[in-house]
């Protein structure tokens, strides 16, 4: 048996297969790495987007694998000798599920080099969603090989692939894109589709219950594949049926209701705080913990402005605990309790390809100036766009310097933050310090409305 | 006419027209059915396009690579024929759709992808044989689909998504093009790769 799979393993199209899925996936997975690097889960979570384009290549693969014995006319040699058929399909189903999880593996470990140099954090569950994505590209596999076996024709790869498409990839964001408009959850038996559409957050992991009910579900559908490859009568091809049957009765039940949206829950340990003490104490979260040493120069020189010209300065800086999920990018949701008023939180900076900070595209140092007016409010309502230009004229004031306008700016703000800046500036140095640390403490009260109050008026 | 005739049968043009057909049908009821706007969404019309030719794919070749080279009769021509009537039939194919409420547009995205799809099919089968030649449209498809592969200003992501690009994209029309033409020249001169005498059954 382990000698035939050997054979199947060297000279069958398995390992084709998986290679030409393992390098098209990695090409892709690499094309983007700022949105894995330094994190694990992220990297998990990124290998599961790439099923997309790895669940249609494996059933397509699967489907020329399993109609090899049709096109080398051998059915009726084969059926003629004196051993069951599962014993002769389990090599090569075998080989294939071998080639495939390799290739998965070795795709999450060549981007395994993007992240584990700098990453400071491991969360177990990494492990859980790889498993899951690994096994759910076996059962792709078999089930091609099946249906391969079934309709022999060259135009069944193909197609099994666009149908693979349209139902793991397509239907899914399809439908809880339509469900996005009203109130209604999504339905829950989307997360039956291994392929992660929507990211998660960095504070966040794939909740446990999730990976579990995949697993058993992949691993149902996995075994009808098989069977139904082993099959030769009609009663074992309806059998064959029951186990997927039966694996989806029992896990969309015990999937959390919601879809998508009910998969990432929030990571405890990767939200801890990671501080350096050696002067002012800076502190980020464990999962940014790489961050911590690009971060700690701009947060320390944004601290020591801010000790020039306020009282009551900040002392102290934390990296924010806020969540802001995708399908509600303005309703943020802050983890843990009010951070303290003598803290600065700022929010992470971009983080590069290389896993570190990447200060190139937003510098870090004014964004770090407006912080000193922000606190992660939650869902307390924020006077929008107003309270993020009002910030940026407190920046200017901070600095002694005029605001320096941002590209995507209208024209019309870009002309309130200098009319505001010239009003502030014009007034005596003490109502200016008076105002400012007034708009602070209503800040950090997460109130905006004083701050606003400092640029003129929507029609200046 | 009797040796077209022949020739269509002894390619299995019949089934392949069926199935093209089948596939194109599907996606238009669903669209129909399913979307509220007239126009196929561009990855859509490129999925269709794929599945069209990949129906075609076997025709490709015959029964017996050794018979398409018999020296009597010109092959080049024929065999670009073949391909010229295929990507019309593909793309009248799916130009039928325009009278109705779902449609297969624009003309020069349709047209585009299919002569691209095919000439990148015609190649694989001049390289490979018929029997390989759907693995490259098929996966440059599948990536072209993914949600973060679109209209884009860049040349390098313009080319690899050459399929869903929009209609006035130079490079993408340029690079399907080429592929039509490299696909084209290659499979009119040089044919299929020489089999020994089968043993696998014809692909259909």
């Amino acid at each position: 048996m382990i000698r035939i799979v050997g054979t199947e393993l060297r000279r069958s199209s398995a390992a084709a297969v998986a290679l030409l899925s393992l390098l098209v996936a990695t090409a892709l997975l690499l094309s983007f790495p700022q949105g894995f690097a330094g994190r694990w889960m992220q990297l998990a979570v990124s290998a599961r987007m790439m099923l997309m384009l790895m669940w249609p290549l494996a059933l397509a693969g699967g489907a020329w694998l399993g109609r090899r014995d049709a096109r080398s006319r051998v059915g009726e040699l084969f059926a003629s000798t004196a051993r069951p058929r599962w014993q002769r399909v389990l090599p090569t189903a075998g080989a294939l599920a071998i080639t495939l999880v390799g290739a998965y593996v070795l795709m999450f470990l060549v981007g395994a080099a993007w992240v584990a140099p700098t990453a400071r954090y491991f969360p177990i569950a990494t492990i859980a969603v790889t498993a899951v994505g690994a096994l759910s590209l076996v059962a792709a596999g078999w089930l091609g090989m099946a249906a391969g076996r079934a309709v022999p024709r060259l135009v069944t790869a193909p197609a099994l692939a666009v149908v693979a498409v349209a139902v793991v990839g397509l239907l899914p964001d399809w439908m809880s894109a339509s469900g996005l408009d009203g109130d209604t959850p999504d339905p829950t038996a989307l997360l039956l589709s291994p392929v992660f559409s929507r990211g998660v957050d960095d504070f966040q992991t794939v909740a446990a219950r999730v990976n579990l009910t995949q697993a058993l579900w992949l691993a149902a559908l996995a075994a009808t594949g098989l069977l139904l490859l082993g099959a030769v009568r009609r009663r074992a091809v309806a059998l064959a049926v029951l186990p997927a049957m039966l694996g989806g009765a029992v896990a969309v039940p015990l999937m959390p209701a919601g879809g998508y949206d009910a998969a990432p829950v929030l990571d405890p340990s990767a939200v801890e705080l990671v501080c350096d003490d050696d002067g002012r104490q800076v502190c980020v979260t464990r999962v940014h913990a790489a961050l911590l040493p690009d971060v700690v120069g701009p947060v320390r020189q944004a601290l020591a402005l801010m000790a020039a010209k306020l009282p009551d300065a900040p002392t102290r800086a934390i990296e924010s605990r806020e969540i802001s999920t995708f399908w509600e990018p303005q309703d943020p949701v802050r983890i843990g309790p009010k951070p303290p008023a003598d803290a600065l939180v700022f929010a992470n900076p971009l983080i590069g390809g290389t896993g570190r900070a990447d200060f190139s595209k937003e510098p870090f140092l004014p964004y770090l100036l407006t912080a000193a007016w922000q606190r992660d409010c939650g869902d307390e309502a924020e006077h929008g766009g107003d309270a993020h230009l009002a910030r940026v004229v407190a920046a200017a004031w901070l600095t002694g310097q005029p605001p320096v306008p941002e590209v995507w700016w209208q024209p019309e703000e870009q002309a309130r933050v200098e009319a505001g800046y010239r009003a502030l500036t014009a007034l005596p140095p003490d109502e200016q310090l008076r105002r400012m640390v007034a708009a602070r403490d209503a800040a950090l009260d997460c109130r905006t409305d004083v701050l606003v109050s400092i640029l003129p008026g929507e029609t200046p | 006419m009797r040796w077209l005739r022949l020739y269509l049968r002894s390619r299995r043009v019949p089934l392949a027209l069926g199935l093209a057909t089948a596939a194109t049908a599907l996606v238009w009821a669903l669209w129909l059915a399913y979307s509220d706007e007239r126009t196929v969404n561009a990855r859509l019309v490129s999925l269709t396009v794929m599945l069209a030719v990949a129906a075609f794919t076997p025709t490709l070749g015959g029964a017996d690579d050794a018979l398409d080279r018999t020296a009597s009769v010109n092959w080049p021509v024929r065999r670009a024929a073949h391909l010229l009537l295929t990507a019309s039939a593909i793309t009248g194919l799916l130009l039928l759709s325009t009278v109705t409420d779902a449609r297969f547009a624009p003309l020069t995205v349709v047209l585009r992808d299919t002569v691209g799809i095919l000439g990148l099919t015609a190649l694989g089968a001049a390289l490979l044989g018929p029997a390989r030649s759907w693995i490259a449209p098929l996966t440059w498809t599948l990536v072209t689909i993914l949600p973060f592969v679109g209209p884009s200003t860049k040349l390098r992501w313009q080319v690899a998504g050459w399929l869903v690009q929009p209609a006035g994209s130079t490079a993408a029309t340029v690079f399907a093009a080429l592929l039509a033409v490299a696909g084209l020249v290659a499979y009119a001169l040089r044919g299929l790769p020489r089999h020994p005498a089968v043993e696998t059954a014809p692909d259909h």
